[in-house]
């Protein structure tokens, strides 16, 4: 349960950085245009130009690079995982083979490609989190979805969702910390057997942990409806939005970067 | 028969950016045959000291050796041992209500006896044994725990504890969240235990508990031993330096007072008995 | 402000009610205290109170309004509010002020409003320096300050408390308890349930549950001086009021000291040296 403990993943980390004081929505809108123009990079000096990008917002957000980097660690499973996927099973003309394992030409270039997109993904995502209070970032979510809400889509709920959950995390965290250790105390044996009868032997931490989430959900429920809570209709904001020409700016820059890339793949090639 | 802290240190989150000192250089000595408590500020360590007794926390440095088998920081790995100390050594968590699963308490009580490896044949009447140690009876069996008041909950959960008889039972606030009758009913259980031969150690906020039972008051403060001693030492030592976050007992801090001023008083947390005492002393005085 | 006329309420068909015939009144400006053993029915009262459950028998009403009246519900709830056993699960966003202003923000009030009253308040509940923290890193007494202050934040008239106390360590119970003396002192009514005896010694007045009927109506002078609460009720008189009352029975102190150790102990010297 190691990695519990280094929640240094997409937490928020309130500072006055120029990045910390835009609007939220101009921040989701910048991350979704920054990730279409990673998915479109391929060439060496494109990653070159990313890996700028994200040392100067790293900068702007009053942190660095490095600090960013530990988040990897939560997900380097995904990426590496993902990148010999790409490795032993894409198409292509195979160099080495074993069995149903081919390294080609192709999928050396496809994983390489995939791990790096990948990273930069999480480090940019990260980077939104670590500058946008959850309240901020669920607020912003809830207002961009807003359009949507006349073809049912539920974005007041979803938003109001995603910020309970993140409310909750850390108490999650400690409360299963705890009945490990209580059902540890009466013989629990966690690490032993196979990988079926380690998955039972998770029964008796998760039971006791449905139960007090439901039970939980069923409180606060109570507790928000005690405090008036009637859905999105009618709610206001302490925080409102307040778009500035430095959102505009931001959400210009990205866009730029987006046809400056593409005008490099024209030029050079 | 004893568990022997030596120099205990825990370190939680070491190497991080979160790392905290929760316990630093702590030592005693906790016999099968007394009633230990320790006190302190939440955050002062007492649970965490409570989950090194039974082998649930390594030490960072220093060792904790029940019965002679030694706990030692994480570099000397052996896990046998540590199973044969969590059976010996029962340990009860705050809320232990929150710890039920299985859908009959006999499930919930074979549990412990089960993972020990105790053969089923003996596991029914172990079960039944520990139900009437927490004043419950056979009924309870096949009822399903989740039905349960959470007072029984309390106890079922406790006898899921008491099912392999161990030497030692700790338990982190036993009467949290309990009202007047459940309070109680909880220490009289505890009492009977005790009595039985098995060592009590409580981690406590409530001081009237501690003073009254404990043969030896632990008091932490931010991680470190702030004293060690009888009830009425510690008592004494509270009332010369206050360790922050622990309040005495009105009556307990009432009978400090007198003493000071030159009066007898007994120190004790129990308002009648403190009350005859005075006027005998006032008749006596006359 | 609040009158109850005959309530009475059950959770199943079968067994006993939970509230059987239930008649009080809290008025403006007073501090109640509902105290009982659990299954006393106190919970399921202070309920009633804001209309969370209404009366199955008998009527409830908050401020004039009908609490079985739907449309009435906005109002009552806005007036009265309250504050729940578990620090944790009223709590709903990550950032100390943020949750404080969720109630205003149901409100519909305008952002400047719900500043300025998010500001006052967190004054009021001493957790200004907290505003920005993160909600996991307050203490247990700390969590019970922050949802009183979400629920006055509100501009409630009314603070109903289910324990807010019994899952508190002895630092946490002392803050509540010193911030209820405060908004007492402001002119906020205050309903307090409670099994914790020491807590009520600040009420006005005293009402006993017990079995879902309310036993016994009074000051908790009255309510310590009655004999067997024990035996009656399940609850504890404060060991410091028994010591008092014994005290001042035998003559060795007067009926002025009050049940505090610095009082008692000051009065016994006292009269020791007269001797």
């Amino acid at each position: 349960m190691r990695f519990l403990e280094n929640m240094s993943f997409g937490q928020y980390v309130p500072a006055h950085s120029w990045v910390h004081r835009l609007d939220p929505r101009a921040k989701v809108g910048a991350l979704a245009l920054l990730l279409t123009g990673i998915f479109m990079a391929g060439r060496p000096y494109d990653w070159i130009l990313w890996a700028a990008v994200l040392w100067l917002c790293a900068a702007l957000a009053q942190t660095n690079v490095a600090f960013l980097l530990r988040s990897i660690r939560t997900v380097l499973f995904l990426i590496v995982f993902t990148a010999l996927l790409n490795l032993f099973f894409a198409s292509g003309e195979p160099l080495w083979q074993w069995g149903i394992f081919r390294v080609s030409r192709e999928g050396i270039e496809l994983a390489w490609t995939m791990a790096l997109r990948l990273t930069l993904l999480v480090l940019f995502a990260n980077l939104l989190t670590l500058t946008t209070s959850p309240m901020a970032l669920s607020d912003g979510l809830e207002s961009l979805f807003l359009p949507f809400k006349r073809f049912g889509f539920p974005a007041h709920e979803l938003a109001m969702m995603m910020t309970i959950a993140l409310r909750f995390i850390p108490t999650l965290l400690g409360e299963t910390d705890r009945i490990l250790k209580a059902q540890l105390a009466r013989g629990a044996d966690l690490d032993r057997g196979s990988i079926v009868r380690r998955m039972k032997a998770f029964i008796p931490v998760l039971v006791p942990l449905f139960v007090i989430v439901f039970q939980r959900a069923d409180d606060l429920a109570v507790a928000m409806e005690a405090r008036c809570y009637r859905g999105g209709e009618g709610r206001t904001r302490m925080k409102p939005f307040c778009w500035r020409t430095a959102d505009t700016a931001a959400l210009a820059f990205c866009a730029l970067l987006i046809v400056g890339q593409k005008l490099l793949n024209w030029v050079i090639g | 028969m004893s568990i022997v802290v030596e120099n205990l240190s825990h370190i939680y989150h070491e190497n991080t950016a979160l790392q905290t000192a929760a316990l630093e250089g702590v030592s005693l000595s906790i016999e099968r045959a007394r009633w230990t408590s320790f006190i302190g500020h939440t955050g002062s360590g007492k649970s965490t000291l409570a989950q090194h007794l039974n082998a649930i926390l390594r030490p960072t440095s220093g060792s904790v050796t029940v019965d002679g088998t030694a706990v030692l920081p994480e570099k000397k790995r052996d896990k046998m041992d540590f199973r044969e100390i969590r059976r010996k050594v029962g340990l009860i968590f705050q809320y232990p209500e929150q710890q039920l699963f299985e859908e009959t308490v006999r499930d919930e009580l074979a549990f412990a006896p089960r993972n020990w490896g105790v053969p089923e044949s003996r596991i029914g009447e172990l079960a039944s044994k520990a139900l009437r140690a927490v004043e419950l009876d056979d009924s309870y069996l096949e009822r399903n725990p989740f039905a349960l008041s959470g007072g029984e909950k309390r106890r079922v959960a406790i006898a899921s504890v008491l099912t392999c008889a161990p030497d030692y039972l700790v338990l982190d606030e036993p009467t949290a969240g309990l009202d007047e009758r459940g309070r109680e009913a909880l220490l009289k259980l505890l009492d009977r235990v005790h009595r039985e031969g098995t060592g009590i150690v409580l981690v406590t906020h409530d001081l009237e508990i501690a003073f009254s039972r404990s043969d030896r008051i632990l008091v932490l403060d931010r991680g470190r031993c702030a004293g060690l001693g009888t009830s009425d030492e510690i008592a004494a030592q509270l009332y010369r330096q206050p360790v922050s976050g622990l309040v005495l007992p009105e009556v307990m801090l009432t009978a400090l007072k007198l003493r000071e001023r030159g009066l007898r008083a007994p120190l004790t947390c129990d308002a009648e008995k403190l009350a005859q005492a005075l006027i005998r002393e006032r008749r006596r005085s006359r | 402000m609040i009158s109850l006329r005959g309530v009475g309420y059950s959770y199943s068909d079968t067994g006993r009610p939970a509230l059987e015939n239930v008649s009080f009144e809290v008025r403006q400006g007073e501090w109640i205290a509902l105290v009982g053993s659990n299954g006393s029915g106190k919970s399921t009262l202070a309920k009633h109170l804001n209309a969370l459950l209404v009366p199955m028998q008998g009527a409830c009403f908050i401020l004039g309004l009908d609490s079985r009246e739907e449309e009435n519900l906005w109002k009552i709830r806005s007036s009265v509010s309250m504050v729940f056993q578990n620090p944790e699960n009223q709590i709903v966003s990550t950032v100390v002020e943020d949750d404080v202003a969720f109630g205003p923000e149901n409100l519909g009030l305008p952002a400047a409003e719900i500043r300025r009253r998010v500001d006052g308040v967190l004054k009021v509940c001493g957790l200004t320096e907290k505003a920005g923290k993160a909600v996991y890193t307050l203490s247990g007494g700390q969590k019970q300050r922050l949802a009183i202050a979400g629920a006055l934040a509100m501009g409630t008239q009314c603070l109903v408390l289910d324990e807010p106390t019994a899952m508190l360590d002895p630092e946490g119970r002392q803050e509540v308890a010193a911030l209820l003396r405060d908004l007492h002192g402001s002119g906020i009514t205050i309903v307090q349930v409670t099994h914790r005896l020491e807590e009520v010694i600040d009420a006005d007045r005293v009402l006993v549950l017990d079995q879902g009927r309310l036993d016994w109506e009074g000051t908790p002078p009255q309510l310590f001086r009655l004999k067997d609460i024990g035996a009656r009720w399940g609850l504890e008189v404060p060991p410091i009021v028994i010591l008092r009352e014994r005290l001042v029975a035998a003559g060795l102190i007067t009926k002025e000291t009050p049940p505090t150790a610095e009082g008692i102990g000051t009065a016994l010297c006292l009269s020791s040296s007269k001797i």
